[in-house]
């Protein structure tokens, strides 16, 4: 056994011990093995220990003795193992306590031994299978140690990035770990957490799913972008994006869960949908046409009449996106509608009218437009609301009854009475213009007798008239009045009504002074008001009537109805006294007031109040009425209650605000694309994400402003099936900003839908996920490095295993053999040797001697590797002759073999010095020579070749032996790796591995080419000096 | 008449050992490098026992025993294994082969001794 004397004889061991009694022991222990010469360090404490470690060069194996009674203890080993990583720990203690020995061998003590079980053999074994294992040990730690950096970046991604919320936990869902924004977000505390089942927290609002999503994740389905509901602590629900993966953690497979917060998009998302369909269901209840432009008055928004209108007057089909300006539209609409919209957009809200008489040209349509400029809110116009309703009926209606009041103040004027002043005491009667007005009598003025009127009077009135006046004077009334007939001019005679006032003087009559009233007129004038009433009444138009200073004469009943005042409640008194109110608008009635003051038609919209108090628009258009010379006589007001109208337009404007605030200021990306790929909508946040604003990218097609070229394709088949009708949620959208920088937008788009259902463009609502996605990348990267690094631990405890088990068979194959022909010998000469004579006692003692040394050239070649290995091997170069070097390795290698082979050398050097380490070369090329010829059999002629180019050599050496197969090729430098062909060839397998050793030692390379059947070459680079 | 007993086995200095000691017990002996070199010693002479190795070059101890044991003149012939292998399938593989006695190397040579002469008295 002295292999192991020249393995360990002069290693250092490191005695940490308190109790003297024990160091005393073990050092008699160790003096009786083979470790008597070895080096022993003892120290009585572990500060000691910790310090002799700072600046000393590791032991071979530290002995601990540990009392292990309490967890301190094992803190203690942590201590001894940070100062120690590359020594075994061998723990000695006196409790007999399984769980501890777990616990300490877990913590990374290589062995654990009972103190009062220790002895010699206990003691050597121990120190001897540790320092075996100490070299394992060390690539394994550095596996692990490169675990460990790979699991504090994987930590610290998972506790400090700054925009997704994250969970680990297992299968079973308990909560092993959660980051800051996962609190944030959902507003626990850590301890509320961590620790507790998924169903002891009432996060989920659908636990179903979660189960759903683990049970996918188990069949290797993908988890990502769920969009999902989540509670917060006080019951608030989020809409989350959620992604499942499993990562392989120290304790097994967990899961990990990404849940970003997007509750903000899917309420964008959900109000711009909820605001448009409102605006919709709006502007389609109207009978008017209700349109919105933008500011380069392209359609924005526009009901279902109209589109009709336009398809009607125009015979053209226009589409939301589409200039309203467009190029078959007559010029006279052009110039109208430029001059409106033009108004419009410099802020003027105002109400026209115009003719429309395109459609049928004898009977003009009139229609009415209101203009209501949209702001935003820093209240700069960006569009315009647009109302226009057909007035025709309103206009004929007011039409036909100023016709109406056109006779009947011609009528009106003809009603002057005929005035009288009749001296008693002359007999002289003075009349005005109205006896030529009414009776036809010259126009000059003239005298008249009384007797003159009394004979024109009707004779069936002449008597009763007479008697009536002189019955007036008798009594002495001072007021007369009489109904008679009253012949004219030209004979034919007139009712009148007479009026007058009798003067007395010392009580006689002496003067009459009255007035003639024509009331065949007043009669037919009365028919005239009731005809033009009923007309008035025959529509839902309110109509007043007012004298000169603004008296009510007369209302209708629609008037009456709307307004809760009777007619005869407010004849006399002013419109204005009994319907306006707090509310209605001052500047308007100042501009009614200018108007009438100037006796000019009117038209304006004002608030008004009924007797009980509502509220009602309406719409009044107000005529100054003249009488023949040009007085004005009459206001006649036709008014139309467009409460509903004002209402309709209040709400769409402030509809049609709100969306456009909505997209504006969504904390979303909003953009809008028309059916031609070209960007129509485009807020705020899409301005500070891409860089670019409104007027870069309004009208750009959006694939030349935003899409990378290799990204063409897929985007345009995203755009194409939306634009067909299909809405895609979710949609990881990459595009470039104006920075040139990618940005991820995550996108859901819905098909835009003109009134009739068609789809004219899509909106688009996205969320910047650019810094969700690198996080995610560079999760899935820390995950993968993870499980790379488990795995490379795995496979070097693997390789390990592997070397073990080769080690093993090594042994079995190679040992047992020989050790069989000694013992057989031995036994021979035991059991014959009566018989035997010296020269046969001496052939076997040869015989076991030769086995010996066999066994001792294999056990060497296996410790030459170790001492590689470990890097123990000094290499001291010095200068060799390399072509009489190769030569006695030649003639070495031919007679081991008993000149089986033949060994062909060609050497072409320029220097036959070179500097080297003489005995590492041997190793090189004794083996590869024995390799040679072993691997060869019957091929008896091998090549050694050696040339130099520049400072290297180039030696090759090559057989015509089995070869080596293409797959073995990588492994033959694997310690006790042999050829699958070579079962039957002795060895240890340990020989190209010390080759290999030898060689990096040097400084030089080695490589192999090999074909099986044909033979193999090696070729072997070595530094001159 | 001696009892010939045939050693199959590829390492001389072993196979000479086994063959030194059978001969001072008195049996005929002679060794063959290979289950081929073997199969034709025995087509000339018959043993009345084969020790056979199991790893060797050209024709493996397995592959011989099963030529051995399908062959109806040397069915009856008595095989023991000597194997370096120590594995339980090793000779679980050697005894589904038809080898009568299986023996790990370093070997018990007293075991393997009374083993022979049970073995060839028995027959």
């Amino acid at each position: 056994m002295n292999f192991i004397l020249t393995m360990y004889k002069d290693i250092a061991i490191l005695l940490v011990e308190d109790n003297p009694n024990d160091v005393t022991l073990i050092q008699q222990l160790l003096h009786d093995t083979e470790y008597s010469s070895a080096e022993l360090i003892v120290k009585n404490s572990i500060t000691q220990a910790v310090e002799f470690a700072v600046g000393q060069s590791s032991v071979n194996v530290v002995l601990f003795g540990l009392d292990l009674v309490n967890i301190a203890d094992i803190e203690m080993l942590r201590q001894i193992n940070e100062s120690y990583p590359l020594s075994p720990v061998v723990v000695l203690t006196q409790e007999d306590d399984e769980a501890m020995a777990v616990q300490v061998l877990r913590e990374g003590a290589q062995n654990y031994i009972n103190k009062n079980q220790l002895d010699k053999r206990i003691l050597r074994r121990a120190i001897l299978h540790s320092i075996e294992r100490n070299e394992n040990y060390i690539k394994l730690k550095s596996a692990y140690r490169s675990l460990q950096l790979s699991e504090q970046r994987f930590a610290k991604l998972f506790h400090f990035n700054p925009v997704v919320a994250l969970a680990l936990s297992t299968f079973e869902g308990i909560y092993i770990e959660v980051n800051e924004i996962f609190l944030k977000l959902l507003g626990y505390t850590r301890e509320e957490v961590i620790g507790k089942h998924v169903d002891d927290l009432n996060i989920w609002l659908d636990l179903a799913s979660r189960n759903q999503f683990v049970l996918d994740l188990k069949n290797g389905e993908v988890v990502r972008n769920k969009e999902i509901k989540l509670y917060t602590k006080t019951h608030r629900v989020i809409d989350v994006l959620f992604s499942m993966d499993i990562v392989e953690m120290e304790n097994g497979p967990m899961i990990i869960s990404t849940a970003n917060d997007i509750t903000d998009r899917v309420e964008a998302e959900k109000k711009l949908r909820e605001s448009e369909r409102s605006l919709d269901i709006l502007i389609n209840s109207s009978p008017d046409q209700i349109w919105l432009v933008d500011y380069e008055l392209k359609l924005v928004k526009a009901n279902n009449t109209f589109f009709e209108a336009v398809r009607q007057f125009n015979n053209i089909t226009v589409q939301i996106g589409d200039s309203l300006l467009f190029t078959d539209l007559q010029e006279e609409m052009r110039v109208r509608w430029s001059e409106f919209y033009r108004r419009a957009l410099s802020g003027e809200h105002f109400t026209e009218e115009y003719e429309e008489n395109r459609l049928q040209p004898d009977q003009p349509l009139c229609f009415e437009v209101t203009l209501n400029p949209v702001y935003n809110e820093k209240n700069q116009v960006i569009g315009v609301g647009c109302f226009s309703r057909d007035i025709t009926l309103r206009k004929q209606t007011e039409r036909n009854i100023q016709a109406m009041n056109e006779q009947y103040e011609m009528l009106s004027r003809a009603t002057n009475d005929a005035v009288w002043d009749w001296n008693l005491v002359d007999d002289i009667v003075i009349w005005n213009h109205g006896l030529e007005a009414i009776f036809g009598y010259g126009k000059e003025m003239r005298v008249y007798t009384g007797n003159w009127w009394i004979e024109n009077i009707h004779e069936d009135d002449q008597q009763r008239v007479i008697d009536e006046l002189s019955s007036y004077i008798m009594k002495g009334d001072t007021n007369m009045t009489a109904t008679y007939r009253f012949r004219c001019a030209n004979g034919t005679y007139k009712y009148v009504f007479n009026r007058g006032y009798i003067l007395f003087r010392e009580g006689k009559p002496v003067r009459m002074i009255g007035a003639m009233q024509d009331i065949d007129i007043l009669t037919r004038a009365n028919n005239e008001i009731r005809r033009l009433s009923m007309v008035a009444s025959a529509t839902d138009s309110l109509v007043i009537i007012t004298d000169a200073e603004e008296k009510i004469e007369w209302v209708n009943e629609s008037f009456e109805k709307l307004t809760g005042y009777r007619l005869n409640e407010i004849v006399g008194r002013k419109p204005k006294e009994i319907l306006q109110g707090p509310e209605t608008d001052r500047s308007t009635l100042d501009r009614i007031r200018q108007k009438l003051d100037a006796s000019v038609p009117v038209t304006e919209e004002v608030l008004n109040y009924s007797k009980d108090g509502r509220k009602f628009w309406l719409k009044m258009s107000i005529n100054p009425v003249f009488d023949q010379r040009g007085k004005l006589s009459k206001f006649i007001s036709v008014e139309t209650d467009v409460t509903i109208h004002k209402e309709y337009e209040r709400k769409i404007i402030a509809s049609a605000k709100e969306l456009s605030e909505l997209i504006e200021n969504a904390n979303a990306v909003i953009l809008g694309i028309d059916g031609n790929g070209q960007i129509n909508e485009w807020n705020k946040l899409a301005i500070s994400v891409t860089g670019y604003t409104k007027e870069h990218a309004l009208g750009k097609k959006i694939m030349e402003l935003l899409i990378h070229p290799d990204e063409w394709k897929d985007t345009d088949l995203l755009l194409r099936s939306v634009l067909q009708g299909y809405p895609v949620s979710h949609y990881e959208f990459p595009i470039v900003n104006r920075a040139g920088n990618k940005i991820i937008l995550l996108l859901s788009a819905t098909p835009r839908r003109n009134s009739s259902g068609e789809t004219i463009g899509l909106i688009a609502v996205g969320q910047d996920i650019t810094e969700l996605t690198q996080y995610r990348q560079s999760l899935e990267d820390k995950v993968k490095e993870r499980t790379h690094k488990l795995e490379e631990a795995l496979e070097k405890e693997k390789e390990l295993v592997t070397l073990k088990s080769r080690f093993a068979s090594m042994v079995s194959h190679e040992f047992r053999t020989p050790l069989a022909t000694i013992r057989l010998s031995v036994n021979h000469i035991k059991r014959y040797k009566g018989r035997m004579n010296a020269e046969a006692i001496d052939n076997k003692i040869k015989v076991v001697q030769q086995q010996v040394d066999h066994m001792t050239h294999m056990l060497e070649e296996v410790l030459t590797l170790g001492r590689t290995e470990e890097s123990k091997i000094q290499i001291s170069k010095r200068k060799v002759n390399f072509s009489t070097f190769l030569e006695g390795i030649q003639h070495e290698v031919e007679n081991i073999f008993k000149r089986s082979h033949t060994i062909h050398r060609t050497l072409n050097l320029k220097q036959s010095e070179i500097e080297t380490d003489e005995d590492l070369l041997r190793n090189i090329f004794i083996n590869l020579l024995s390799n040679a010829i072993k691997f060869s059999p019957g091929k008896e002629d091998i090549f050694l070749e050696g040339r130099q180019e520049g400072e290297m050599l180039i030696v090759t050496v090559r057989d015509q032996g089995v070869g080596i197969p293409e797959a073995e090729l990588p492994k033959i430098f694997d310690p006790f790796h042999r050829g699958a062909n070579v079962s039957t060839i002795q060895g240890t397998g340990l020989g190209l591995s010390i080759v290999k050793k030898a060689v990096d030692l040097v400084g030089g390379k080695i490589s192999v080419s090999s074909n099986p059947g044909e033979g193999t070459v090696f070729t072997v680079m070595i530094p001159v000096g | 008449m001696k009892k010939y007993i045939l050693i199959v086995e590829d390492t001389k200095l072993l196979a000479e050992s086994i063959a030194d000691m059978l001969e001072m017990e008195d049996f005929k002996v002679k060794i063959a490098k290979n289950g081929i070199v073997a199969l034709n010693m025995m087509a000339t002479e018959i043993p009345d026992m084969i020790i056979t190795d199991l790893l060797m070059p050209e024709m493996d101890g397995l592959s011989f025993i099963r030529n051995v044991k399908s062959d109806a003149r040397y069915r009856a012939i008595p095989i023991i294994v000597l194997t370096a292998d120590a594995s339980e399938e090793s000779s679980q593989a050697g005894k589904e082969a038809g080898a009568d006695l299986l023996l790990t190397k370093p070997f018990d040579d007293d075991y393997l001794m009374d083993s022979i002469f049970r073995m060839l008295t028995n027959e």
